[in-house]
């Protein structure tokens, strides 16, 4: 008991009654948790490795914990057959655009219904969460945007991906606790228009909700890829994950045509290796901003499961 | 103060580029939806009240020759199922062990979020490969340990393929529930759990009594989420198996339908009845939660102060 006294002297944070059985309890969660997070890093670094690998060594399964036969090829071969650039591009410029598209209607959309004096704020609300539970059916939704209104483009792209209520509510939430009402109508009182309000009060002091929901739609946009595939026709304007998934087709195709038993093999097993460096290409870029980003992703939680 | 009021209507406008834009791409395809699915409309005939069959394609994919609808319905209630009992308990302990503070704990919260932040496409394509049958990474190491590995690989094995199809997507969202649960544990007040702990509760006591009642609106959440998301489950799928038989869910079935046998109608109607279980459920949800909170027990009046947090919490929402 006297060990245990002396302990949470020195580690206040600890319970004060750490005995024995709390210290092997301890040990197991540990180990709990260092396994688990083994079974989900394991199967991408395996990835990141497979993709720096040579096909022969991945599919006879001699690649476990380092490339084996460190090479390029898998990556040169998908530089090769796709504007891998053009959709670098594309899919930069569509995260971006659709981002600042959805942060606007977001923020919009959010202030009224912060606000305590907006008429009819429940039915809003209400209206606002049923896009929450139901998508509309693909069918209509096409006909809508390609016939109705003929896009064929981004902004089909965007139109569809479309402003999500969840996101609106972590925004409104956080207009309403951090930012006292008072404040806006006295700006009001003084001759303030709400434009005026939500540009000169509230954003400057929702810098970090906005990048948090900012993230979240961006992440999104990124991993997105069906709409781009079924509205998107020029291929100048195809985002990367289309180029991407051109190339694991085309892989597909090439290594079922011609050639003898052999070469058909051995393409076929190019082809599955290929698939490792794509899935490389694709996610670098998230997967380089995540380091930076993460803090937010509790940030946007906490903020929701705020009293609104 | 005229000015003022004139305000409260001037505020209306900012609504409504949202307001039109879910009427558009959401309420109006709902309804058209509902519409198409009462009209025989195939690449033959047109969608005009000429063909309109009543509630013909309801009957049809639920009785016709060959529907595999209702299995669909059946592998999705599963999953929803496999997701509630397993993956949000799994997520909630992780959540447990990670908000009493163990070392590295940010470390490991920002590993389990990993997957989330990935596309499906990759995840998918990752599961793929580690299901091959003759190098992936789970019958290397079944071989290794001198297990038996399933005929065919585990994506066509009659027994394997069902689950072998929802595990990827059980693994991939484990990390964005933890991190809703979390959020949510890391809001509790540190008054009421120091007030809990000099009253001698500790471990599992904390977390039945104190942690997971107060959490009760952000596990609600969850719940839809992980409901919803099971109706309409579809890109893990269709990349793993293409939905093909023995693994379809309902989405898959639905695009079938509509793009390879172009039975818009049909389609449409397999589109209503998703609509219609997510409505079902989440009313069920909110009745379930509803009872819950008016039998008022113990620890509940004890933290009286923060009981009302429910309501800052959306009913539910897609993931983000």
């Amino acid at each position: 008991m006297a060990q245990a006294t002396t302990r949470q002297v020195a580690r206040p944070r600890r319970n004060s009654r750490q005995s024995r059985g709390d210290i092997i309890f301890e040990t197991i969660v540990v180990i709990l948790l260092a396994l688990l997070a083994l079974i989900i890093i394991y199967p991408l670094y395996f990835v990141v490795i497979a993709s720096f690998s040579e096909a022969k060594a991945v599919v006879a399964g001699d690649v476990i914990f380092l490339p084996k036969g460190l090479t390029l090829d898998n990556y040169m071969e998908c530089f090769k057959n796709g504007d891998l650039m053009l959709g670098y591009k594309n899919a930069f410029i569509l995260l971006f655009v659709g981002t600042a598209v959805y942060l606007f209607l977001t923020i919009l959309c959010a202030f009224p219904l912060s606000r305590r004096d907006l008429w009819g704020r429940d039915g809003i609300m209400i209206f606002c969460t049923i896009p929450m539970f139901f998508g509309g059916g693909l069918i209509p939704t096409y006909l809508t945007v390609t016939k109705t209104l003929n896009l064929h483009n981004w902004a089909a792209v965007i139109l569809v991906g479309g402003v999500s209520t969840y996101n609106m509510i972590i925004m409104r939430t956080f207009f309403q606790t951090s930012i006292p009402f008072e404040l806006q109508e006295a700006a009001e009182i003084d001759g303030s228009t709400p434009f005026g309000t939500l540009l000169q009060i509230i954003l400057p002091l929702s810098i970090p909700v906005i990048c948090v929901i900012g993230l979240y739609y961006g992440v999104g946009i990124w991993n997105s890829y069906f709409s781009a595939l079924i509205y998107v026709s020029d291929k100048n304007l195809w985002p990367l994950q289309l180029f991407l998934r051109q190339i694991l087709v085309n892989a597909d195709l090439s290594a079922v045509d011609g050639g003898d038993v052999a070469d058909m093999a051995r393409r076929a097993m190019r082809a599955e290796i290929i698939k490792y460096a794509i899935c490389v290409l694709a996610s670098i870029p998230m997967l380089v901003i995540y380091p930076f980003i993460q803090r937010y992703f509790v940030k946007g939680v906490m903020i929701g499961s705020v009293k609104g | 103060m005229k000015r003022i009021l004139s305000n409260k209507w001037h505020i209306m406008v900012f609504v409504l580029p949202t307001v039109l834009f879910f009427s558009f791409f959401v309420i109006v395809p709902i309804v058209l939806s509902a519409y198409y699915s009462l009209l025989n409309w195939t690449t033959k005939t047109k969608p005009t009240l000429e063909y309109f069959v009543g509630f013909r394609n309801y009957i049809e994919m639920f009785t016709g020759k060959g529907t595999s609808f209702p299995r669909a319905v059946g592998h999705s209630l599963l999953y929803a199922g496999a997701s509630v009992f397993l993956q949000l308990p799994f997520s909630l302990f992780l959540a447990l062990l990670l908000a009493k503070g163990v070392k590295a704990e940010g470390f490991y919260q920002n590993l389990y979020f990993i997957p989330v932040i990935l596309s499906s496409v990759v995840v998918g394509q990752l599961w793929r490969k580690i299901y091959n049958n003759d190098y992936g990474l789970l019958n290397l190491f079944l071989r290794a340990i001198n297990v038996e590995t399933p005929k065919g690989g585990w994506l066509a094995n009659k027994g394997t393929r069902l689950w072998a199809t929802f595990v990827p997507v059980l693994w991939q969202y484990v990390g964005y529930h933890m991190l809703l649960m979390y959020g949510a544990l890391k809001s509790i007040s540190p008054d009421i759990i120091e007030a809990a702990t000099v009253d001698g509760a500790s471990g599992p006591t904390m977390a039945f009594h104190i942690q997971i009642p107060l959490i009760k609106p952000m596990l609600k959440v969850c719940l839809s989420f992980s409901l919803i998301g099971s109706f309409k489950l579809y890109d893990m799928v269709k990349i793993l198996t293409d939905g093909n038989i023995g693994t379809e869910v309902p989405a898959t079935t639905m695009y079938r339908e509509m793009f390879k046998s172009h039975n818009f109608g049909t389609g449409s109607a397999m589109a209503m009845f998703i609509v219609a279980e997510c409505l079902l459920f989440t009313v069920l949800l909110n009745a379930l939660f509803r009872e819950r909170a008016d039998g008022r027990t113990l620890r509940e009046r004890l933290s009286g102060l923060f009981r009302s947090a429910p309501d800052a919490l959306p009913k539910g929402a897609d993931r983000p």
